[in-house]
């Protein structure tokens, strides 16, 4: 008879076992377009604004293979190289925010007394605008470009992060290590964030994921309508508000390309954001 | 705060007030009237609060740019030395700050939004001139919204398996498309396509407006229509489970009322409490949708006037939709126990 033992999976096994399919896919969708736009100047068949007025709204060939837009300039190079500045600004929110996010909210989580209050009341406010309204505010105030809104986006998700974390640490703070630790006269800020943060850094994760995909969507409206990333340099807001002529003449496909970029991206974020707190909240309860 | 659960006031042996038998005692309790007046004021002071910090962050944002006010005031123009003593002047800047401050946020409460240089007008009038193309819009897309959100959620609810599944595989992808390409998505099929809407402007009045709107309102719901859907259908999913259905359905009431008088009505709280955020959304949003369907709202205001660099009138509108978004939610929090007599005004432990 033998005798079976339940080992945890370690490492990547452990991952490969939480994620579904459908993750699996949408992780290789985001790290296809990520490696596409590093890796642009190297892949990208074309110069994104080489202008060939031979050739304007083709459909796709051998030589453009998702063909031109009306300006004869390569849809597969544009979108590459858009993909750079359409995925800087959300990496740079994201991580920005998260960080700033988790030092607040664990600050304001832990105490008891009026920092967390005091914070708590900061959070309230900052939630009252919404991301958009203070990019555009941010842009009012500093200019057109990626700097304004990044800025003033960075910012507005802080709160969303502090907040997710803050519930999460009133909630960490009565288990039994942390309970331990304390008996065993360890130092506050070394348990806070040696020890409670790491627990928090999944859930945090997911939040942050979702995130991503609605600030990857702000700033491509924001381009889109004009207050963003400024032409000539590609992105794929700006591609789609420039194929707007073309689109009324008939000529679905340069507006459709980096619609469609986007919106998987977005989908792909969505995907894997929502699977890991499925699966976090899964594991927890 | 202290809650007292209705149960716990009851007397210790389960008997009642004979004039007032039940839980029915609890409500009529002298003390709940004033504790719904303290709810209420309590929910009024942290509006005032909220809305005075708001004022506050958006009145000083304009301190955070470096350099001579007056000529950030005037950027884009060459300013004669006569136009600068007059934006000086319109503006206080020779004033402390936060003289300036008070005289802005009185000019507010008096509706006086200071003079709009693009214009030369008073923001005010520019401000209510645009106001009802963006309260037509958004109204539409809270017709759309309310109609094929809850629509959608309620036919996934009652329908498990191939149907729930491929509502909710079409609401994830509907809730992940961004306004503007929806936008574009609708204009390249009912415009281009089919000729069936037009792609561009307000119309003039009646019939026409609502043809012009129609296409933006969609383009501006459709994330939240999928939100809404979503939040019924687990929302509904949640009550069809419970006991009180259960009974309804087995003392013979017809599917319909069931779903209508015990699984809709006790869902509504969850969906309530996501239409402050709507609000927000939609106000916001619709600056895009209206620049991007020539639609002559406070959004496209607030894009040509971000372009324009007028900032008299990006500070209004800004405060404007802030204060719409505080006010809803308010507004949100007071009738939340009026729905739900669980959320006992004062006693809300959620």
């Amino acid at each position: 008879m033998t005798l079976t033992l339940q080992l945890p999976q370690t490492g990547i096994r452990r991952y490969g076992s939480l994620l579904s399919p459908l993750a699996w896919a949408a992780l290789l969708v985001s790290a296809a377009v990520v490696l596409a736009a590093l890796l642009a100047p190297a892949l990208a068949p074309y110069d994104p604004d080489y202008v060939d007025l031979n050739n304007v709204l083709a459909g796709p060939n051998a030589q453009h293979l998702l063909g031109t837009d009306a300006l004869g300039r390569d849809l597969l190079s544009r979108i590459m190289f858009g993909g750079r500045t359409a995925l800087l600004g959300p990496t740079i929110v994201v991580l920005g925010s998260t960080a700033a996010g988790l030092l607040l909210g664990l600050a304001a989580g832990w105490s008891d007394g009026w920092t967390g209050k005091v914070l708590g009341r900061v959070f309230d406010l900052l939630f009252s605008f919404p991301a958009l309204l203070l990019a555009m505010l941010s842009i009012a105030l500093f200019g057109k470009g990626l700097f304004a809104p990044i800025l003033a986006m960075t910012i507005a998700y802080v709160p969303y992060v502090a907040r997710l974390t803050q519930g999460l640490v009133v909630a960490e703070r009565t288990r039994p290590y942390v309970q331990a630790y304390r008996v065993l006269g360890f130092r506050t800020p070394w348990v806070v964030l040696g020890r409670v943060m790491p627990n928090l850094i999944p859930t945090v994760g997911a939040q942050s994921a979702l995130n991503f995909g609605y600030v990857l969507a702000d700033l491509a409206a924001l381009s889109f309508i004009g207050l963003g990333v400024q032409p000539p340099t590609s992105d794929w807001g700006a591609m789609i508000e420039e194929s707007r002529g073309a689109l009324l003449g008939g000529y679905v496909l340069p507006a459709f390309w980096p619609a469609f970029v986007v919106v998987l991206v977005v989908v792909a974020v969505n995907v894997i954001g929502e699977e890991l707190s499925d699966r976090i909240g899964g594991k927890l309860s | 705060m202290t809650t007292t659960h209705p149960a716990a006031t009851a007397a210790p042996d389960g008997t009642a007030a004979p004039d007032a038998p039940g839980g029915r005692r609890n409500r009529t309790a002298p003390g709940n009237g004033t504790r719904a007046v303290v709810f209420v004021l309590k929910k009024l002071l942290v509006l005032a609060g909220t809305l005075f910090a708001a004022s506050l962050a958006v009145f000083f944002s304009r301190f955070l740019v470096p350099g001579d006010p007056a000529r950030f005031l005037l950027r884009g123009r060459s300013p004669k030395p006569e136009a600068l003593a007059e934006i000086t002047r319109q503006f206080g800047l020779d004033k402390a700050p936060w003289e300036q401050y008070l005289n802005w946020a009185g000019g507010v409460l008096h509706g006086d939004w200071g003079r709009s240089l693009t214009y030369r007008q008073d923001v005010s009038d520019v401000l209510l001139g645009r106001l009802p193309t963006t309260l037509q819009l958004v109204a539409l897309a809270a017709v759309f919204i309310t109609v094929l959100g809850l629509i959608a959620g309620i036919v996934a609810s009652l329908n498990k398996g191939f149907g729930d599944r491929f509502i909710l595989v079409t609401l994830t992808a509907a809730g992940a498309v961004p306004p503007f390409v929806a936008a574009i998505a609708l204009v390249a099929l009912f415009s281009v396509g089919l000729g069936w809407f037009p792609s561009f402007g307000s119309g003039d009045g009646g019939w026409e407006r609502l043809r012009h709107l129609t296409l933006p309102a969609l383009a501006l719901g459709i994330t939240y229509i999928a939100m809404v859907a979503r939040v019924t259908r687990s929302s509904m999913n949640e009550q069809l489970l419970r006991e009180h259905v259960e009974v309804a359905t087995s003392r013979g009431l017809t599917r319909a009322s069931v779903v209508r008088r015990h699984v809709l009505r006790n869902a509504v709280g969850p969906i309530l409490t996501v239409s402050g955020v709507l609000v927000a959304g939609l106000l916001v949003s619709s600056s895009i949708i209206e620049q991007t369907f020539g639609l002559a709202g406070i959004g496209q205001l607030l894009v040509q006037s971000i372009d324009r660099l007028d900032f008299a009138v990006v500070q209004a509108i800004v405060m404007v939709v802030v204060s719409a978004f505080v006010l809803v939610n308010t507004v949100v929090d007071l009738i939340q126990p009026l729905i739900d007599p669980r959320i006992a005004a004062g006693t809300e432990t959620r």
